[in-house]
């Protein structure tokens, strides 16, 4: 008789532990608020940057080369110059990882002298447009190095004696673009080295690639 | 050494100052060298107004080179450029080999000039003659044919075309003059950038 009532009470217990919460739960006005859903995260997904830069001539492969050509042909100063200039880049995150889009930028240096007093001098203006890919591998996160592809066209107009002569060779640029900033804007630092076309033979070809240095601010929205 | 290799201590003294050495030998070697002091006393490009300032003698005629706006003369098969010289050479009495350009221009004393024609080419001097005895007249042969490819070209005046002087000492001729240039060519060959050179003396030797 002891036994079959201390049965009656576990089971009793047991009803109340595991049915009477489940009913409080049923009821309206009683259920317990919901954890708050994290925010969905918001990527900026267009960059746009201006810069200015430096381009050292000097590294470029051909160099020597260029040096060469005008020596023979009898300037008396010859130089692998740095060109400056300025650029702009626009680009859009497509991918998880990956920025794409457009690169513009236009250098000029001077890569002889003559020793007459005016125009005896070769010049080089070195305008390059082309597509940008980008690794986007870090989102969000500031003071990220991200490793960058342009290829695209460049259009060299050289100057010698004040007249002028233009040419256009495709270019492939590497280099890392590292963003110095928030995810929302901040300063880019870009090192990357330029390869360009040749020129054909017979005619004037300057070394216009080589190792880029370049800074400027960025936004992304 | 150097400000900034002052004050280190021992254990960063050996690399330190196998930094700063290299730059320390730079700035002494660079202070001892001496700046490049070639004289251009004559040149010709080409570029103002061609040829329009020389005698042709033959076919000879402005062409563009490796950019729209560099320009040379191209010479036909024996075709002649003359221009005028007025350029003074000082000169020294040798008692053993004769008159002589001096010590100052034994070797910086040259012409130079840029052409797609590699063979080897010919610089004389020859002596007016009596009715001008200080007169040189210039030569430059140049050795066709074309490859195409300039090169620049230096060629040293060679020795003077003047009888030594019975006495040097009694003699009155202390200099002479370039009176004449001309440019000739066995074959098509452009030419450009035609100096006319010599040492200020420091290099000279």
């Amino acid at each position: 008789m002891a036994t079959s009532r201390i049965a009656v009470a576990l089971a009793a217990a047991v009803v109340a532990i595991v049915l009477v919460p489940a009913v409080a739960a049923a009821q309206p006005g009683m259920v317990p608020p919901d954890p708050p859903a994290p925010p969905a995260e918001r990527f900026q997904r267009f960059h746009v940057g201006v810069h200015g830069g430096l381009r050292i001539t000097g590294l470029d492969e051909h160099a020597a080369a260029s040096r060469a050509q005008l020596d023979a042909y009898g300037w008396p100063s010859v130089t692998s110059p740095v060109l400056h200039g300025y650029g702009v880049d626009a680009e859009y995150l497509l991918a998880p990882l990956i920025d794409v889009g457009l690169a513009w930028s236009w250098a000029r240096g001077e890569h002889a002298a003559g020793t007459a007093w005016a125009d005896d001098r070769v010049r080089t203006d070195a305008t390059l447009i082309g597509a940008v890919a980008r690794l986007h591998w870090s989102r969000g996160r500031p003071f990220i190095p991200e490793p960058r592809v342009d290829v695209g066209l460049q259009r060299v107009r050289t100057v010698v004696h004040a007249t002028s002569d233009t040419r256009t060779t495709p270019y492939l640029r590497a280099g890392i673009d590292w963003r110095l900033g928030t995810r929302r804007g901040g300063v880019v630092l870009a090192v990357g080295y330029t390869i360009t076309g040749r020129a054909p033979s017979g005619a004037l070809d300057l070394a216009t690639g080589g190792l880029d240095l370049d800074l400027g601010p960025y936004l992304r929205f | 050494m150097s400000p900034g290799c002052d004050g280190l201590d021992a254990a960063n003294a050996t690399g330190v100052h196998r930094t700063c050495a290299p730059l320390l030998a730079a700035v002494l070697l660079g202070g001892c060298l001496e700046a490049e002091d070639d004289v251009v006393q004559w040149s010709e490009d080409f570029e103002t107004c061609g040829t329009c300032t020389w005698t042709i003698d033959g076919i000879a005629t402005v062409v563009t080179t490796n950019h729209p706006g560099e320009h040379a003369v191209e010479l036909e098969r024996g075709a002649t450029l003359r221009h005028g010289l007025a350029l003074v050479r000082m000169i020294d009495p040798d008692p053993d080999q004769g008159w002589d350009w001096g010590g100052s221009f034994t070797d910086g004393n040259w012409i130079e000039y840029s052409s797609d024609c590699p063979g080897r080419p010919a610089l004389t001097l020859a002596a007016v003659g009596p009715a001008a005895p200080d007169a040189i007249d210039v030569t430059l042969a140049l050795a066709g044919p074309a490859d195409g490819r300039f090169t620049r070209r230096h060629l040293t005046f060679p020795r003077l075309p003047i009888e030594p002087p019975i006495d040097p000492e009694a003699s009155p001729l202390e200099r002479v003059t370039f009176r004449d240039l001309a440019i000739t060519s066995d074959g098509r060959c452009r030419i450009d950038n035609l100096r006319i050179m010599v040492s200020g003396g420091t290099l000279g030797y």
